[in-house]
């Protein structure tokens, strides 16, 4: 199932496909930078009590995301809660 | 191994014969804890924003060595997004490091190599080191050291800073890397890369010049040469692409330097180009523009001598950044001795060259000069 990172539910894992370009904030290129690229095996942990930031695990570390920016990843699940 | 002095980066000269090492790495990998071991400065270490402000610098020495360690704020990326980033990507590419060092973290090293990769992209002094070895092997993570080593052909050196084991062997091979003796491969980019690099490869071939980097925010090209190191810079940066490219020069010693496609379709880069032109004489160093139909020079305060080019030719001169005084121009049709010129009036447009050597001087002040291109 093909499903951008933000619409993970909590404890779900995903392996990223790629990332939308984001023009002039470049958030696309940080996010790549911290690990998110093609490959990638990325699992949704939890979120802040408001629901934004959210904490990813990637590549062995915690890492928090803001909602639109995870919107910027696309991922693959081979099945749902695989991991 | 003896720590000697410690301070804020501002005092940090190096001294001669002495290595300079910047360390750098990802945020909490324990930059701060290899440095505050070699250096015995009791540098706060924690995780927060903004915690390693500036760099931090200390010395030691080692086997008969002296090393000047600068510890560089956590960065994930050389393409800056923070303050701290800006800060660490300066060090390591501005700061005149005769090596860096990488700190990585073994328990998540793949994410690590992201930052070694494009520091690899800039330079092959570079030493590797796998730090927490002791949290990674709680993780039942083994890290075989010799095979990243082959791989990257840069020395890698395996780290527990906390106790300090495998801070002095990276001391070791940081020199090693200084002294040039790695096998470090130039990194290979994918295919379609390679293959856009080709035309661009082969023209600068034709002319002669091999590119020891390209650098800049690649907003309007990717064309890089095969074994060419690679800098890339975030689109929403202070500095024109050209003036990034002069301080990088500046930094490895560079003084003369050749600007080329600097007045092409866009008139704000071709005006950045001459205040970086004019900027490049204030520090004395000799600049040239290099256009299809025109050269230009500056010149502050001294003298430029040129050698006859045909009669007719135009040859102009500008005051910039404020009057021009004791102007003199020898050897062209409209001669000036010792006159002001004033940044506000076009006064030494179209002189003319008249087929003998010419020179212009300027006792104090700043003049942008140039030659037109006989057809």
């Amino acid at each position: 199932m093909n499903r951008t990172l933000n619409e993970l539910r909590p404890g779900e894992s995903a392996t990223v496909r790629g990332l939308s370009p984001d023009g002039s904030r470049n958030i696309a290129r940080r996010l790549m930078d911290i690990g998110l690229t093609g490959g990638a095996r990325v699992k949704y942990l939890f979120s802040a009590p408001s629901g934004e930031p959210r904490a990813y695990m990637i590549r062995g570390a915690v890492i928090a995301l803001r909602i639109e920016d995870a919107a910027l990843v696309s991922t693959h699940t081979e099945s749902e809660g695989s991991l | 191994m003896r720590p000697f002095q410690r301070g804020e980066s501002r005092d940090a000269e190096p001294r001669a014969n002495e290595l300079v090492v910047a360390l750098a790495g990802n945020p909490n990998v324990g930059k701060s804890t290899v440095f505050n071991n070699l250096t015995n400065l009791r540098q706060h270490t924690g995780n927060w924003p903004g915690k390693t402000v500036g760099s931090a610098w200390g010395r030691c020495e080692f086997d008969g060595q002296s090393y000047l360690l600068v510890d560089t704020p956590g960065a994930y990326s050389l393409i800056a997004h923070s303050a701290e980033e800006e800060a660490a990507r300066d060090a390591i590419l501005f700061g005149g490091a005769d090596a860096v060092a990488v700190i990585c973290d073994a328990t998540c090293l793949e994410r690590n190599l992201n930052l070694v990769l494009q520091v690899l992209e800039v330079t092959d002094r570079v030493v590797v080191c796998v730090n927490l070895l002791d949290e990674a092997r709680k993780h039942r993570i083994e890290v075989d050291l010799a095979a990243l080593e082959e791989a990257l052909g840069v020395p890698v050196v395996g780290c527990t800073a906390r106790s300090g084991k495998g801070t002095r062997e990276l001391l070791r091979r940081a020199k090693e890397a200084a002294e040039g003796r790695t096998a470090h491969v130039p990194t290979r980019y994918p295919d379609d890369i390679e293959r856009a690099a080709e035309p661009l490869k082969r023209a600068l071939v034709a002319l002669g010049i091999r590119p020891h980097i390209v650098l800049g925010d690649m907003d309007s090209i990717i064309r890089i040469p095969k074994g060419t190191a690679l800098l890339r810079f975030p689109a929403k940066k202070n500095l024109t692409d050209m003036a990034l490219a002069l301080r990088f020069a500046a930094v490895q010693g560079y003084r003369r330097f050749k600007l080329y496609g600097a007045t092409g379709g866009r008139l704000d880069h071709t005006l950045a180009n001459f205040q970086t032109l004019a900027s490049l004489a204030r520090q004395g160093h000799h600049g040239e523009i290099i256009a299809p139909d025109i050269l230009a020079y500056a010149l502050a305060d001294g003298q430029l001598r040129f050698p006859p080019v045909q009669a007719g030719t135009l040859v102009s001169v500008f005051a910039v950044g404020g009057v021009a005084e004791g102007v003199s121009l020898k050897g062209l049709k409209y001669p000036l001795g010792d006159a002001k010129l004033s940044p506000f009036t076009p006064l030494g447009v179209s002189n003319e060259a008249v087929g003998h050597p010419f020179a212009i001087s300027v006792r104090r002040g700043t003049l942008i000069i140039t030659i037109g291109v006989p057809d």
